[in-house]
């Protein structure tokens, strides 16, 4: 049992029904891109106030739907109150090794509450009484929303991550892509305009098991993004409780898949804020003939990862095991100084590293 | 090397006020825990390829829970099953907030020693909050290839023993000074031997 909790804001209405669902991938092509994803109601709840915590009681529904996101369920929260409504798509690791990385999602896998964030601005929706009624006449089971795969899938390069290496003879780091990483990638929701108008509207997370030895050796003096190649694809929505409908078609776009590589950016992130890794005194020494892994990096949100339809995506990637970050250095390397930024943190916390002479 | 000499303890003027433990039962829940990063126990992964008679030096990482300082006791090496684990010759705690990924000769950066020759230069007690500590480790086959886990760190609390273990892995090469300038291929597969070595520690550090 996990429970969904947050705040609906000010109801438009006296009341409200929450609606959670599950999305199930479905009709998943040659490509591994599903053609449809249906949000399959697993509870609802009917509030006064603007408060709700949720209980989705254990389903099929919820274990096939753990069991594609490898313990990750991307879940669709909808808010009906009166003519008006909301959503979002809220990620949530359900099991440990699916909390991509950090602190907050282990906590969810032991508390089991899922903390949900803000929701955009109510919209209208005149269907809205005729799905209440539908979901009080059937609790917990209402018509969801299928999402059908429109258009082909995009392939764009998006930013994981970025790589930080000394301009020091020797000197290389290799940023690692293996075994299971998180990518929690922005979803985009238009309300009537396959092309336009998409705005942001939660997040999803693709939890892979990748191929094994997925990397990038970046030389010395690099500083640089580390990309991968994620897939993005773009569905229309069809049911009731689709964002609009049935007064208007939405359309969303998102992340369904990755190529699980790395490599080279075409951007240049900020410059270490120290100027160089001695100024901070938290630094660690790498000297020459060595090598370091940094096995478990915090993730680092990027806003700007890609963008697609005039959509922007922002995103980070957790890392549960194995190596993100693997300096190395030679025996005619000099040492040089791995920091993190200016937060206060040493460099084993730091969400990025630096590496200067 | 046994175990008890692979241990290291406190030089007798340190120990006025402390009662070393024993070798044998030390309860484990004490308010001195591993570092965890991300909700996991932190492991990082250093290798190096040494001169005989230098250290290997690793270090890792505690988060202490309580206000009044915990006193270290002792400190002994974590191996790697199946690894020869070297000599820990050197012990201290981070004195300055410079850490070491990985080093070389002793002391890396400016510690409070915990051990030998080296006298403690302000007491042994490792303060709330998080601490490093830095270990130095030497191998006396040239062209073999050492390893260790991490630590084990014995230490008292309100007159109470207790033991942890904090996750550092290091793989070291032990070479002599020639073969180090010529940067001669020696301890070969050695970093199939290091990414075996990290493969085991995250499995004891039970990180998923």
């Amino acid at each position: 049992m996990v429970t969904l909790a947050g705040s609906a804001g000010t109801l438009p209405a006296a009341s409200a029904t929450v609606v959670v669902e599950a999305e199930l991938a479905e009709n998943i092509n040659a490509a591994g891109v599903p053609q449809t994803l249906e949000d399959v109601p697993v509870a609802t709840q009917a509030i006064t106030t603007g408060s709700f915590s949720v209980p989705v009681p254990a389903s099929a529904t919820l274990a096939q739907a753990e069991l594609q996101g490898h313990g990750n369920v991307n879940f669709n929260v909808v808010v009906v109150s009166g003519t008006r409504m909301t959503s979002q798509y809220v990620p949530a690791p359900l099991t440990p090794a699916a909390a991509p990385g950090n602190k907050a999602a282990l906590a969810v896998v032991a508390d089991k509450v899922i903390q949900v964030p803000a929701f955009p601005a109510y919209r209208e929706a005149s269907a809205a009484p005729a799905q209440q009624s539908a979901l009080n006449a059937t609790p917990g089971i209402a018509s969801g929303c299928t999402w059908k795969a429109w258009g082909s899938d995009y392939q764009d390069a998006t930013r994981i991550g970025e790589v930080h290496v000394a301009n020091a003879t020797g000197v290389s780091d290799t940023f690692e892509f293996s075994n299971q990483n998180d990518l929690t990638i922005t979803v985009g929701l238009s309300g009537s305009d396959p092309e336009y108008g998409f705005t942001a509207s939660g997040t999803i997370t693709l939890t892979n098991s990748l191929k094994a030895g997925g990397g990038t050796t970046f030389p010395a003096g690099t500083v640089q993004y580390a990309d991968d190649n994620t897939v993005y694809q773009e569905y229309q929505g069809d049911g009731d409780t689709c964002p609009g409908w049935p007064l208007t078609t939405p359309y969303k776009i998102q992340a369904v898949g990755s190529e699980d590589d790395v490599f080279h950016g075409t951007n240049t992130p900020g410059v270490n804020p120290w100027g160089g890794c001695l100024n901070d005194s938290l630094h660690a020494v790498l000297p020459p003939h060595s090598y370091w892994d940094f096995d478990q990096s915090k993730s680092q949100y990027y806003s700007g990862i890609a963008s697609w339809y005039g959509f922007t995506f922002g995103g980070s990637d957790g890392f549960t095991t194995d190596v993100q970050h693997d300096y190395n250095s030679t025996s005619s390397s000099p040492t040089t100084y791995i920091c993190g930024p200016k937060d206060g943190l040493t460099a084993p916390e730091s969400p990025i590293l630096y590496n200067t002479p | 090397m046994t175990r008890t000499g692979r241990r290291i303890r406190l030089v007798a003027a340190v120990l006025a006020a402390v009662s070393l433990t024993a070798c044998g039962s030390t309860p484990s829940a004490g308010p001195l825990q591993t570092l965890s990063v991300g909700g996991q126990p932190y492991a990082a992964m250093g290798g190096i390829w040494v001169v005989v008679g230098q250290s290997a030096d690793a270090e890792a990482y505690v988060f202490s829970a309580v206000h009044d300082p915990v006193t270290v006791a002792g400190v002994s090496a974590v191996p790697v099953p199946g690894d020869p684990t070297g000599r820990l010759v050197h012990a201290g705690i981070e004195a300055t907030g410079a850490s070491i990924a990985v080093d070389r000769g002793w002391p890396p950066v400016p510690v409070r020693s915990l051990i030998g020759a080296d006298l403690p230069l302000a007491g042994t007690g490792l303060p709330q909050g998080q601490s490093g500590i830095i270990v130095g480790l030497s191998g006396l086959q040239v062209g073999r290839a050492y390893a260790i886990a991490g630590i084990r760190i014995e230490y008292r609390y309100h007159g109470q023993s207790y033991a942890t273990t904090a996750w550092a892995g290091l793989a070291f090469c032990v070479v002599t000074a020639a073969q180090y300038k010529s940067g001669a291929t020696v301890c070969p597969s050695f970093k199939a031997f290091s990414n075996n070595v990290n493969r085991q520690v995250e499995k004891m550090a039970g990180i998923h």
